[in-house]
């Protein structure tokens, strides 16, 4: 499943992805973020709370619980196929720009 | 404590986070926004507040977000440092004193995707209120040059500002934010920032000011009229409204919060508001019912009391001993040709209460082969001779004929014998001659189910009304 436009996430929409490999809820999803990237990236509540519905809306993740008003939610197969796009995406920009700047550009005019 | 009144909405809001920041350097923070529009700052010795207004869409009883929805989201607000003020236009207002803290909106992509769509939802929104009030202000206008009513009720009178000036806010807004949209549509596949508009904000006071002033009016006036003047009326005219208002918050209680399917909770939404829609119609009828009980065996009984600035008193008294008559229509107004312009409107609009009540009766008696008994036709003060003519007419000519004869039968002017009251101008208008209209200098009297064989009584009972009226 393509992402909606076939357009690169984002690097808040990468993240909470990620985040939901494993359940969470809103807060956990920011706290994670902020220790995995050591606090290189930090995901606010207003585009937190404006990605979950969106995501949810278009079947990346699910809600699995609701406790004490939090909802919690799991990333889907879709969601994960979404992921590892991402992930392939963002490996052939590391190669291409590894490639170039090691000098091996056979592209070069 | 300072009051300001600002304009506040998804297309502008940045601007107006610098403009709170700007009186918080100056000594004010903000403390509530009330209708929208009106800024409350008090005083404060805090230093470096900063201000954060997040795009979020607020929870009302028909969409389909819930309120824990919205508190979680303050939740993990307030958990890294912002603190909430105030909820307005989809917009959410935190302020912090702590530096260095972390946005709300992190991510520039997602906040435009917000805005974006929030935007094209009021775009939407005012779509359906647009026709609904262009709709009303072409009545409210018709009703300026035609209605009598409109001289002798307030409320209809501060409605007939109100709604144009809404339709000419709805069309500026409308204008506004899609100029907005227009704007921005193709920024956001680039990856160029959301185009903010620093608005211009006279024109949308001014209006905005006098929709709030006529508003707080019209409120005064229902509060005037149902409890200064006991107008039973008013109650019965906001029941729906009243019904809807509970109705959406047993919703929003109850039923929005339960965990279950959000198809579920559209299809009871769609049943809590058929249900209300009916409880409404049904509680009307019974109100209806309740008074026309209630003045049953009443006499001389003074309702629906009116005040407005064209005509200082106006009401109706019902009789019920069926002796004199069955009601009267009274209203007093400020001048003369105020008076005038009430008298022929009202006979304008009795005749054509004639005619429409007539014609379906008229067409039915024209339709049958049967022989028709005299009697069926005493209403249209017709022989059976004349309207066995008109018969052999095509329906159309027929019903005309037959209506306009009507009308000359039931307007005619009463004669100063009859009456023996000092009166300016006076219709029969009804075909028996117990119906009538009578203009008095700056008052207009309508009476119906007169008994004009006791004349001396209904003078009686006008004396009476006039007194009455003197010492309301």
């Amino acid at each position: 499943m393509k992402n909606k436009k076939n357009k690169a996430l984002t690097q808040s929409m990468y993240y909470v992805l990620l985040s939901l490999t494993k359940p969470r809820h809103g807060y956990e999803i920011m706290q994670y973020i902020s220790d995995i990237t050591k606090k290189r990236v930090s995901v606010g509540p207003g585009t937190l709370y404006a990605l979950l519905p969106k995501f949810e809306e278009d079947g990346y993740i699910k809600m699995i619980s609701t406790d004490d008003n939090k909802k919690t939610y799991l990333i889907t197969d879709a969601g994960q196929e979404i992921l590892n796009e991402e992930i392939n995406r963002l490996r052939l920009l590391l190669s291409d720009g590894e490639t170039i700047l090691k000098g091996c550009d056979n592209y070069e005019n | 404590m300072k009051i300001k009144f600002l304009y506040l909405n998804l297309t502008n809001y940045p601007y107006i986070e610098e403009y709170l920041d700007k009186m918080a350097k100056n000594g004010y923070i903000l403390e509530k926004i009330l209708l929208q529009n009106i800024f409350i700052f008090k005083k404060s010795n805090l230093k470096n507040v900063k201000y954060s207004i997040s795009p979020f869409q607020y929870e009302t009883a028909l969409n389909i977000l819930t309120p824990d929805e919205v508190n979680e989201f303050n939740d993990a607000c307030s958990n890294i440092g912002w603190t909430y003020i105030e909820k307005t236009s989809n917009l959410f207002i935190y302020y912090t004193v702590l530096s260095d803290l972390e946005d709300i909106h992190t991510d520039s992509e997602v906040e435009f995707n917000v805005v974006y769509k929030l935007v094209k939802n009021q775009v939407k929104f005012h779509y359906i209120l647009l026709p609904i009030l262009i709709f009303l202000t072409w009545i409210q206008l018709s009703n300026i040059y035609s209605s009598p009513d409109i001289i002798t009720n307030s409320l209809s009178q501060i409605q007939s500002l109100l709604i144009p000036l809404a339709s000419i806010l709805v069309v500026n807004e409308l204008i506004y934010i899609r100029h907005f949209l227009k704007l921005n549509k193709n920024r956001q596949e680039v990856n160029e920032e959301i185009i903010f508009l620093k608005r211009n904000q006279k024109f949308y006071s001014f209006i905005m000011k006098l929709i709030l002033f006529l508003l707080a009016i019209f409120i005064i006036n229902i509060l005037f009229m149902g409890v200064m003047l006991g107008n039973k009326f008013i109650v019965f005219a906001y029941i729906p409204l009243l019904i809807g208002s509970i109705f959406g918050f047993l919703y929003r209680k109850f039923i929005k919060v339960k965990k279950s399917p959000k198809k579920n909770k559209l299809f009871l939404l769609l049943l809590v508001l058929v249900f209300a829609g009916s409880l409404s119609f049904i509680s009307s009828l019974l109100f209806i019912n309740d008074i026309a009980s209630d003045i049953e065996n009443k006499s001389f009984e003074i309702m629906d009391k009116k005040a407005s600035i064209l005509a200082p008193i106006s009401y109706m008294v019902v009789d019920n001993s069926y002796n004199d008559f069955n009601n009267i229509e009274y209203a007093k107004f400020i001048s003369e040709d105020l008076a005038n312009i009430f008298f022929n409107r009202k006979i304008k609009r009795i005749k054509a209460n004639i005619k429409s009540r007539n014609i379906p009766y008229v067409n039915d008696l024209l339709a049958e082969k049967d022989f028709l008994p005299p009697s069926r036709l005493e209403r249209l003060n017709l022989s059976l001779e004349d309207f066995e003519e008109y018969k052999k007419l095509d329906t159309e000519d027929a019903q005309d004929l037959i209506i306009n004869k009507l009308l000359d039968a039931s307007f005619e002017q009463v004669d100063k014998n009859i009456l023996p009251l000092d009166f300016d101008e006076a219709y029969f208008t009804s075909v028996f001659k117990d119906d009538l209209i009578i203009k008095i200098n700056k008052e207009v009297y309508i009476l119906n189910g007169v008994n004009l064989d006791n004349g001396e009584s209904i003078d009686k009972n006008l004396l009476k009304l006039i007194e009455v009226s003197n010492k309301l």
